[in-house]
């Protein structure tokens, strides 16, 4: 190729045209321009020959190109609630150091659980599930959960590529949590074999302090560098114990070790390998400004800030309302008769409760392509589960273009959040950074799944949430629960 | 490397005079390039002839710190990337998708012969090129320029034009191997 596109000269002309292109046509055509300047009496006069000193003013400007900010997870406001936490540990030889937390929440009787790994380089390619199991039997008995399946997205993880995992899991009984110090072991296996599994151990209980702030994500995506196509996009979120996480992703591999972050009260982070951060300590939702450092191959770091406020999302209104048309009007809860007046066109499938239609909505997201469809499903003959199905574009699956997937992602999560939940008072949309990793999904079926649990209104903001689910080879058919 | 103007002290001209010395020492390469970008011939035409009255406009302000080619390379790349972005062109895009490479008079068999070739579908995969890397494919090995006077011209630093440059010919070779093209 490299020999080939030393000959791009001759060849290119060659293929336009072996005649002249600019012709005696054009330089008359521009002289009569110039013509009608001269009249115009606009013809700049020249000042003299030398030099001319100019004063350039240059205008620092980071064009953030939107901010989601999302308040969700209230945090239960216990001075009893206890809080197990700890740092995972113990590199192995299939995914280096892996970090996370474990969080029992005895309130709520749930557990958790959110990590990344790095898949080290000379185990690349391979295909991978992973599970998290209670060690503990008497524990796992009394939680009804002895192993929990994880969502990891089908397909091959890529060598270097970190992977975020997160997964509640509801406990049947509420237990003693200095008897997990037993623990919670992480597998990752696949179908033939255990790959490798750590475990969680040596526990730490501590009183939960009284949450400071909700969970706040913040993104970012600004021009660095002056590339348009480099972004950054810089995920903050705040812990309820008033520590935060931050979590990048750069488009541009090349850069991706290269940033730093700094909080406005001077302590420095600096990114690990994987994009987390270590917990900055005290920052205040709506006053912490993150500056973040970025340098570039030369040497050269360029700094911006990063403001964390309320903000609007990045959401092209347009695309937003053209799809919003097969939502407009609908309500969780709502009459199945209701529905059909809405949306005549979904066709009853499979089961009196299973409605479905196709529609293109979504094709308009660069990693999806074709016919997408929609179904709804009824619950006690109210609106209960809507879910999204789509199929992503094969073309997804190259170096380059993952980071872009990615961000599209998080892009068709704002899309989605405010077409279904503008007022953000009813859905959990997923964490975006926890959500499958999408780099691995090129021309798979991917479904984004709404659910309403009707049976507990009393709690409304967990009444409702999301779940997405990499669908591969299966049929994809509803599941009624 | 050595320039036209290096032997022309266009300075020393009436600005009319030293734009048609520009035109006929660069229009070509001009449009052609121009061309690249647009991949439409009436456009390049307009855009190109736009390049040359704004250099008019302009020719008083330049500082000198760059060659004239280099400059007149950058106007001409803000002024395709400028249609590219323009509504008129989103418009005309969805009715104009595709304009073949060669102009449209080129219907003799020999040229059909030429349009089947190694060399088309390598001039067609780098047209197909998403722009950001066409234009780094372009100026470096169509124009010949080096990744310093690219960084100049389009004002991204060499290390990025690097990536790119990588990037670009890995996708080049997958869109012209789809082509069928050969090694």
């Amino acid at each position: 190729m490299e020999k080939k596109l030393s000959n791009l000269n001759s060849i290119l002309n060659d293929e336009m045209s072996t005649e002249k292109v600019f012709t005696a046509k054009d330089e008359a055509a521009v002289l009569r321009k110039i013509e009608e300047l001269r009249y115009a009496k606009i013809k700049p006069k020249r000042k003299s020959y030398a030099p001319q000193v100019l004063t350039a003013a240059v205008v620092a400007g980071i064009a953030f190109a939107g901010y989601e900010v999302m308040n969700y997870e209230k945090a239960p406001n216990s001075a009893e609630k206890k809080e197990v936490k700890e740092q995972f540990a113990a590199p192995n030889e299939q995914f280096s150091e892996p970090k996370g937390t474990v969080t029992y929440d005895p309130d709520t009787k749930t557990l958790d659980v959110k990590g990344s790994v790095v898949n080290k380089s000379q185990h690349a390619g391979v295909p991978f599930k992973m599970k998290l199991a209670l060690k503990n039997p008497s524990i796992a008995e009394a939680a009804g959960v002895p192993e929990v399946l994880v969502d990891v997205p089908k397909g091959e993880m890529r060598a270097g590529d970190p992977f975020r995992f997160a997964s509640s899991i509801p406990l049947d009984a509420e237990i003693d949590p200095t008897a997990l110090e037993n623990g919670i072991e992480v597998v990752f296996y696949n179908d033939e074999s255990v790959l490798s599994s750590y475990i969680i151990s040596d526990l730490v209980v501590n009183e939960a302090a009284a949450p400071k702030a909700t969970a706040i994500n913040v993104e970012t995506l600004s021009e660095v560098n002056g590339d348009e196509d480099t972004q950054l996009n810089v995920q903050v979120t705040f812990e309820k114990n008033n520590s935060a996480e931050i979590v990048y992703v750069m488009n541009d591999e090349n850069y991706r070790k290269n940033v730093t972050f700094e909080v406005r009260d001077e302590n420095v982070v600096t990114v690990s390998e994987d994009g987390v951060v270590e917990a900055v300590e005290n920052p205040t939702a709506d006053e912490t400004v993150i500056i973040v450092k970025y340098q570039d191959e030369t040497g050269e770091v360029l700094e911006f800030e990063v403001p964390v406020k309320l903000a609007e999302s990045e959401v092209d209104e347009g695309k937003a309302a053209e799809a919003r048309q097969y939502f407009e009007g609908l309500t969780w809860g709502m009459s199945k008769e209701k529905f059909r007046k809405i949306v005549p066109n979904a066709v009853a499938k499979n089961h009196p409760d299973y409605y479905s239609m196709k529609t293109d909505s979504f094709t308009h997201f660069n990693f999806a392509k074709g016919d997408s469809s929609i179904s709804y499903i009824f619950k006690e003959n109210k609106l209960a589960k809507i879910s999204i199905s789509f199929n992503t574009n094969e073309n997804y699956d190259t170096e380059t273009s993952r980071y872009d997937a990615e961000d599209q992602f998080s892009q068709l999560y704002l899309f989605l959040y405010k077409i279904f939940d503008p007022d953000k008072k009813n859905l959990n949309i997923p964490d975006y950074s926890f959500a499958p990793n999408p780099w691995n999904i090129s021309g798979t079926e991917v479904k984004v799944h709404f659910y309403v649990n009707l049976e507990k209104p009393e709690t409304p903001e967990h009444d409702a949430y999301t779940t997405i689910e990499i669908v591969g080879q299966s049929d994809g058919q509803p599941i009624l629960k | 490397m050595s320039t036209a103007e290096d032997e022309f002290d266009w300075r020393s001209e009436r600005n009319e005079d030293a734009i048609v010395y520009f035109m006929r020492q660069y229009g070509e390469e001009i449009k052609r390039l121009v061309y690249t970008f647009v991949k439409n011939w009436e456009q390049a035409e307009d855009i190109t002839q736009d390049v040359f009255v704004t250099l008019y406009t302009k020719l008083d302000t330049f500082r000198g710190d760059s060659a004239v080619r280099s400059w007149i390379y950058t106007i001409a790349i803000n002024r395709s990337k400028d249609y590219l972005r323009s509504w008129h062109h989103r418009k005309i895009s969805f009715t104009d998708k595709w304009m073949p490479l060669t102009s449209a008079s080129s219907t003799t068999i020999e040229e059909d012969v030429i349009q089947n070739s190694d060399n088309k579908m390598l001039a067609d995969s780098v047209l197909e090129l998403p722009l950001k890397y066409r234009e780094v494919v372009i100026l470096y090995y169509y124009k010949q320029f080096s990744l310093k006077e690219i960084s100049s011209i389009i004002g991204v630093n060499e290390g990025t034009l690097k990536t790119r440059l990588i990037r670009g010919r890995n996708k080049l070779q997958e869109i012209y191997e789809k082509k069928g093209g050969r090694e």
